[in-house]
């Protein structure tokens, strides 16, 4: 607990630390008062770590959990029971090294949602939410046994796999994942390591590099489409390793009130998706993952914070007889359905173009003035081409589907994406219309969820409307709770 | 979810919302509205003769702040004085409406059942006039809540109690 508390914070200073450095003459001048700050700065920190690995208990009391944590402000945090949503259990790096897991605390409605303790025995913590889990269901028993009648499938049996990705499957997912992110990556690293060598270089020879570079120029051609070749491969190579490693063992159990998500190799993840919580899925493809069958489904949590990317609970290496069944139970109703569909107007291409023409210049012009008129124009009109299509397909896919039951929302461009939320889940429901989709008829449509809210561009304001009176009509006859 | 029955009701009596007839906000909202935007545009004049007062920049440079902040007031003035008629709500049985804007019109619907909780709030200027705002949040981050400004105390309890009554009711 002290030690992932104490290189937590050290990790976290480090940046602040490193800065004196960036300048010379301090680099220079006051190394000696520098180096002795740090020291003091690193003691300091020893005792505050500590002294808060003193401070921080936890203890369980009649009806709540307690924890005792601060330093300089002591603090006491009582969790009532009732108010725990979920318990998760994870481990990263440092913790498996260390041997510890931490343990995470969701509570409901609260504005600071969840609480963290940050290191225990796997024993300890697999005791405590046990016992917590064990308290919890003594007080939900008028909602457990209404529950029962529905869901009385699997008591007593070991809990059911719903999925377990093997490795081959493994292998397929991170040969179907986006490598764009990858490529990312590589961008950082490698303009960062140009800058530091052409820094180092101009110190030697100012003149000589210039000279040297145009005469080059054939030779750079070469080099730049061996580099794009380069950065594509270690890409997807980086992209591949990455998903391999965080999904590494990847298991869904079937519980009571929901799933439990396992994960990880460095880090493993145990996660719990709550059927009450729910409130959006998403499911991924790709052509690729198309043809292995597979897909990367996302379910979003009722949460008081916004819900980004990475907050939401993500499973891949789904097929889709397996979504079809997390659908029917997060969801308990089946996926196919007939929907009233609103597409957007391609019209949000005039939108998109000025995108495309920005990324165009953006990629155009540099290489104008650098390299080559004539290269620039390639490369320019080969973004221009490709941004074009990206938008277009945005265009084509995008729309959102309405059924008393559900909405549909379809996103993506060279993925897919299909977003389903019930509609008794749906916490309000806008329609948006600037002065010049005015005259064309057209607007967007902004549906708001406790896990965030999702927009439709441009799609006929007729259309809009009667998708919001419909939901609203529903939500008003509907007894279902959004959570 | 044998609970829905509706998929057989026709699209024509689900009822619609433009149908109603929406309550615009209180009139003296409006001069709330021109001395918000009297400061902004005394302000960045202050700022905007300062700079070209004590720093020296090529003259183009000036032009183009110039041009810049007259459009972004231009846009404003359209947005708060065309945009003021706009600035429209209706209460129905079941849920509360709200529009605004004029360069882009939002129009929201939020169900009394699906509603956290209520707040009646009041800034310094609404109190010079004697108007409140009224904040209606519903769960999750913050883009699915409403808030209707600019109206007078009577309206504003009367929303209030009226969406506390209908959240007891569940």
């Amino acid at each position: 607990m002290f030690i992932t508390d104490l290189l937590k914070n050290v990790r976290q200073n480090f940046i602040v630390l490193l800065l004196p450095f960036v300048n010379e003459k301090i680099r220079t001048d006051y190394l000696w008062i520098f180096l002795l700050i740090l020291s003091s700065l690193l003691l300091f920190q020893f005792i505050y770590s500590y002294k808060s690995y003193l401070n921080y208990q936890f203890y369980i009391k009649k009806d709540a959990l307690c924890l005792d944590h601060g330093v300089f402000k002591k603090s006491n945090l009582e969790i009532p029971f009732y108010r725990i949503q979920n318990i998760s259990i994870e481990q990263n790096i440092i913790q498996r090294i260390l041997g510890v897991v931490g343990l995470k605390i969701d509570t409901a409605g609260a504005k600071s949602s969840e609480v963290r303790i940050k290191a225990l025995s796997e024993m300890m913590a697999n005791d405590l939410k046990r016992e917590l889990v064990e308290i919890k269901k003594t007080i939900d028993v008028p909602d457990e046994t209404k529950k029962n009648t529905t869901v009385s499938t699997n008591q007593g049996t070991e809990p059911e796999h719903v999925l377990k990705l093997g490795f081959s499957q493994l292998l397929k997912v991170g040969i179907s994942s986006n490598f764009f992110k990858g490529i990312g990556i590589i961008f950082l690293v490698l303009t960062s390591t140009y800058d530091m060598l052409s820094d180092l270089f101009n110190v030697f020879y100012d003149d000589d590099l210039n000279d040297e570079l145009y005469r080059s120029i054939p030779k750079t051609l070469s080099f730049t489409l061996f580099m794009i070749f380069f950065i594509l491969i270690t890409g997807f190579i980086i992209t591949m390793a990455s998903v391999m490693f965080k999904y590494f063992n990847l298991s869904i159990l079937n519980r009571k009130e929901g799933f439990q998500v396992n994960y990880g190799l460095l880090k493993k993840e145990n996660k719990f998706i709550k059927r009450q919580k729910t409130q959006i899925i998403e499911r991924e493809t790709n052509p690729i993952k198309k043809f292995f069958d597979t897909s990367n489904v996302y379910v979003s949590q009722a949460s008081s914070s916004r819900v980004n990317q990475k907050q939401k609970i993500g499973i891949v290496g789904v097929n889709d007889q397996q979504f079809h069944k997390i659908f029917q139970t997060l969801f308990k109703t089946d996926i196919d359905k007939q929907f009233y569909v609103a597409r957007t107007d391609i019209r949000y291409l005039i939108r998109s173009f000025w995108f495309q023409v920005l990324m165009t210049l953006l990629f155009g012009l540099p290489i104008y003035f650098f390299i080559d008129p004539v290269v620039a124009f390639v490369i320019g009109s080969i973004v221009f081409i490709a941004v074009g299509m990206i938008n277009y397909l945005t265009v084509i896919k995008s729309y959102v589907g309405y059924d008393a039951l559900f909405l549909k929302i379809g996103s993506g461009s060279i993925h897919t994406k299909s977003s389903y939320i019930p509609t008794h889940k749906v916490q309000s429901i806008s329609v948006r219309q600037s002065i010049l989709q005015r005259s064309s008829d057209l607007s967007d449509l902004i549906i708001n969820t406790a896990a965030g809210s999702k927009k439709i561009n441009f799609i006929p304001y007729d259309k809009a409307i009667t998708i919001m009176n419909n939901t609203n009509y529903n939500l008003h006859q509907t007894k279902e709770e959004w959570m | 979810m044998s609970d829905f029955s509706n998929l057989s009701v026709k699209l024509e009596n689900i009822p619609d919302f433009k149908s109603i007839e929406l309550t615009p906000i209180h009139p003296k909202f409006r001069r709330i509205l021109s001395i918000r935007y009297s400061i902004a545009l005394i302000l960045s004049a202050l700022v905007l003769s300062t700079l070209i007062y004590y720093v020296s920049l090529p003259l183009w440079s000036y032009s183009l702040m110039i041009f810049v902040t007259l459009t972004i007031f231009v846009l404003i003035y359209l947005e708060f004085f065309e945009g003021f008629p706009n600035r429209k709500f209706g209460i129905r049985e079941l849920d509360i409406i709200y529009q605004i804007g004029f360069l882009v019109k939002k129009e929201t619907i939020v169900p009394f059942n699906r509603i956290q909780h209520i707040e009646v709030t009041q800034s310094l200027l609404l109190r010079k006039f004697n108007l409140y705002s009224l904040l209606i949040y519903t769960a999750g981050e913050s883009s699915g809540d409403l808030k209707i400004a600019g109206l007078d105390h009577h309206t504003a309890q009367k929303i209030k109690s009226k969406v506390l009554q209908e959240i007891e009711d569940e």
